[in-house]
């Protein structure tokens, strides 16, 4: 059994000892009106905005108690504020300040107590890498778009695979998004006590705008970009397939690059300049030169993402799509 | 029309006869059915309390096919969506249908929708004979056929034990009725994974994606990966170094994932990922063909010996056309517009083929 200090709580507030520590604390958002507590606001107030501008919160050395208790606050600002999109990029950047610091963690009991604590029983080799169950690999490493994480280039071996440290981590920092994500989503919304209505707008306010469907010609969206369109508008994360199918559905339709790279502002891991490359590459201005169409109705099919209606009878390819058939009388 | 009434006789006096042989899934209530009768209507978002419930409703519809999910839901008759989806077991399909077969000159058949007319071997975009373009391929059962489908099948067998460790215990291969098998897995690692992930497992078993990185090409080490042995079984590290100079990265990339595609199992992924599909029920007929979906032991197998439910009582009927096949050890055919006494199994076949028609 591994000694837990403040740091390490502050260090990884989404450990069941935290609940322990505020439990004892009786702390509530009525509480945090009184001059005393206007530090851990701040804090909690940084922690968010770092999120929506960075894409990653950081850390305080040395403060645990502010650190632990503006998690938490933060954690209720984000919830009261009720934005998907602060949901969503909360919970990553919450997950890649957790994904660093384990990643430099010292402590090998603190590292495999945090990792346990996630669900992911991860045996340790003595070559310093790891095992673990294949279900519980892809159903973390599916969503990572390199084709490094596809299970076939792993070692698997009578249902265990074999990966090293760092990727374990990676894995780690999906893990903790979905926690602090379903947490959020599960949490009832708190009654927001008068001082921090303010905050609370404020991060209302700071939701990106909807999305604005660039017009592309031929009419209407065959149901696969529909709903890469429809997740991006709720901040929800796009898979890679989904990406790839919109960059190159809409450029092949005539939207302007600008257009496209806009669209993916409201994604919850934006990076404008990685964003601008890979739509460029997809539009044959970057790399080889070749222009990319979007992936056939199968190979969607085969990723699962197509959800094909009656309209989309007899079609292979999204750009196909013709929308309402017209009837002829 | 004769053919069908003659056929739904023989499928109404199996589900009377032999409705023991039906095998009742596990949690039957939470399981969605789906029949499709002779006219060719499918029905679907049908369930059962109990065995007794299922065989009796086999009985009184006597259906041309059965489905059932291998997903397990809250209230399997409610639209999609409102299902309430739980789990699902792993499903594969291995159409020995899709594996190049030397014998497709010889029992693939194109019957015209138009004129009717049968004409034999590689595919036609139109009738020789009256120029339609409605074509329907007829396959028929060919021992080379079976016996690549359980190569396949024994593939897929030792990367899901020495890969992914699943138990023997746990695997069922079936002859699908028809031309294919079907194999189920029933271990619980599996049974929560969505698309994506199933997805995943199938790119694994097929050698799709797979990296010249694995096996040291590229940047990066060598993994400790079942895949490098299995691509290294099959092509020596010179010949795979002599590729990777002559093709270059991307190139040597393509010819891997052809090799590896060799080493792997031939699955149709589609039927893996889709966790809401209706599969063919274990022990129900197959209405192009009269055979029944049954268990296969020791990857051994003969269609007509253990999948035919149809004995060796004599049958009059007109074919139209036929390969010449083999029935319990005695050879028939071929045949070609001629009346023949055939025993039952082999007639019911032919019927179901849709190339001969009961006098």
């Amino acid at each position: 059994m591994v000694e837990l200090g403040f740091e390490d709580l502050a260090k990884y507030p989404i450990l069941k000892e935290v609940e322990a520590y505020f439990r004892e604390r009786k702390i509530s958002l009525e509480e945090l009106s009184l001059d005393d507590y206007r530090p851990v606001l701040e804090r909690a107030r940084e922690r968010i905005f770092e999120a929506v501008e960075r894409a990653k919160v950081s850390y305080r050395r040395g403060c645990p108690d502010l650190e632990i208790m503006s998690f938490l606050v933060a954690f209720l600002l984000v919830r009261a504020s009720g934005s998907e999109f602060l949901m969503q990029k909360y919970s990553l950047s919450e997950a890649r300040r957790i994904e660093e610091l384990l990643q430099g963690e010292k402590s090998d009991g603190v590292f495999s107590y945090v990792v346990k604590a996630l669900g992911i029983d991860a045996v340790a080799l003595e070559d310093g890498t790891f095992e673990l169950d294949f279900d519980r690999y892809l159903r973390l490493a599916t969503r990572l778009h390199s084709e490094r994480w596809k299970l076939v280039n792993r070692e698997l071996s009578k249902g265990s695979v074999r990966i090293p440290r760092r990727d374990l981590v990676r894995l780690v920092r999906e893990a903790v998004r979905d926690l602090i994500y379903e947490r959020l989503r599960k949490a009832p919304a708190p009654k927001v006590p008068e001082l921090l209505k303010g905050i609370v707008e404020e991060l209302k306010s700071i939701s990106p705008k909807p999305v604005r469907r660039p017009k592309a010609k031929g009419g209407a969206y065959p149901p696969c970009v529909s709903h890469a369109l429809e997740m991006l508008s709720k901040g929800e994360n796009v898979p890679h397939i989904g990406r790839f199918l919109l960059v190159s559905y809409l450029y092949n339709k005539g939207v302007g690059i600008e257009d496209i790279i806009s669209l993916f502002s409201t994604s919850p891991d934006f990076n404008e300049r990685i964003t601008r490359y890979q739509v460029e590459h997809i539009a044959g201005i970057r790399g080889g030169g070749k222009k990319y169409l979007p992936p056939s109705c199968r190979i969607l099919q085969s990723k699962g993402f197509c959800f094909k209606t009656e309209e989309c009878d007899g079609i292979k390819n999204p750009l196909q799509f013709r929308g309402r058939k017209v009837e002829r009388g | 029309m004769k053919e069908v009434d003659f056929l739904k006789a023989a499928f109404r006096e199996y589900y009377f006869k032999m409705s023991d042989r039906v095998e009742v899934p596990e949690h039957i209530e939470e399981r969605e059915f789906g029949y499709q009768n002779f006219e060719g209507v499918m029905i679907r978002h049908l369930s059962f309390r109990d065995g007794g419930d299922l065989r009796a409703f086999l009985l009184r519809e006597v259906p041309a096919g059965v489905y059932c999910s291998p997903a397990r839901y809250t209230d399997p008759t409610l639209p999609m969506e409102e299902k309430g989806w739980k789990e699902a077991d792993l499903i594969f399909d291995i159409d020995a249908d899709e594996l190049e077969c030397k014998c497709w000159n010889e029992y693939r058949y194109w019957i015209c929708e138009s004129c009717s007319a049968i004409h034999k071997g590689a595919k036609l975009d139109e009738c020789p004979t009256c120029g339609s373009g409605r074509l329907r391929p007829v396959n028929f059962v060919c021992d080379e056929c079976i016996k690549k489908g359980l190569g396949e099948v024994s593939k897929l067998l030792e990367i899901l034990k020495e890969d992914f460790g699943v138990k023997e215990g746990d695997v069922k291969v079936y002859f699908s009725g028809n031309v294919g098998f079907h194999i189920h897995v029933k271990d619980e690692r599996f049974k929560g994974l969505g698309p994506a992930e199933r997805a995943e497992i199938c790119d694994y078993l097929m050698g799709r994606g797979l990296m010249p990185e694995v096996l040291g090409f590229g940047r990066g080490m060598p993994l400790a990966s079942r895949w490098r042995d299995r691509v290294l079984d099959s092509s020596s590290l010179a010949e795979l170094k002599r590729m990777y100079r002559k093709m270059g990265y991307e190139g040597f990339r393509s010819w891997l994932e052809r090799v590896a595609l060799e080493a792997g199992a031939r699955i149709d992924p589609s039927v893996t990922i889709d966790v809401h599909r209706i599969f063919r029920l274990p022990g129900t007929l197959h209405r192009k063909s009269g055979m029944a979906k049954v268990g296969v032991r020791g990857l051994e197998f003969d269609p007509f010996r253990d999948a035919m439910p149809f004995g060796s009582e004599p049958v009059r009927l007109f074919v139209e056309r036929s390969p010449r096949l083999d029935f319990r050890g005695e050879a028939f055919g071929p045949f070609e517009r001629e009346e023949v006494e055939l025993p039952k199994g082999l007639a019911v076949y032919l019927v179901a083929k849709g190339v001969a028609r009961p006098l």
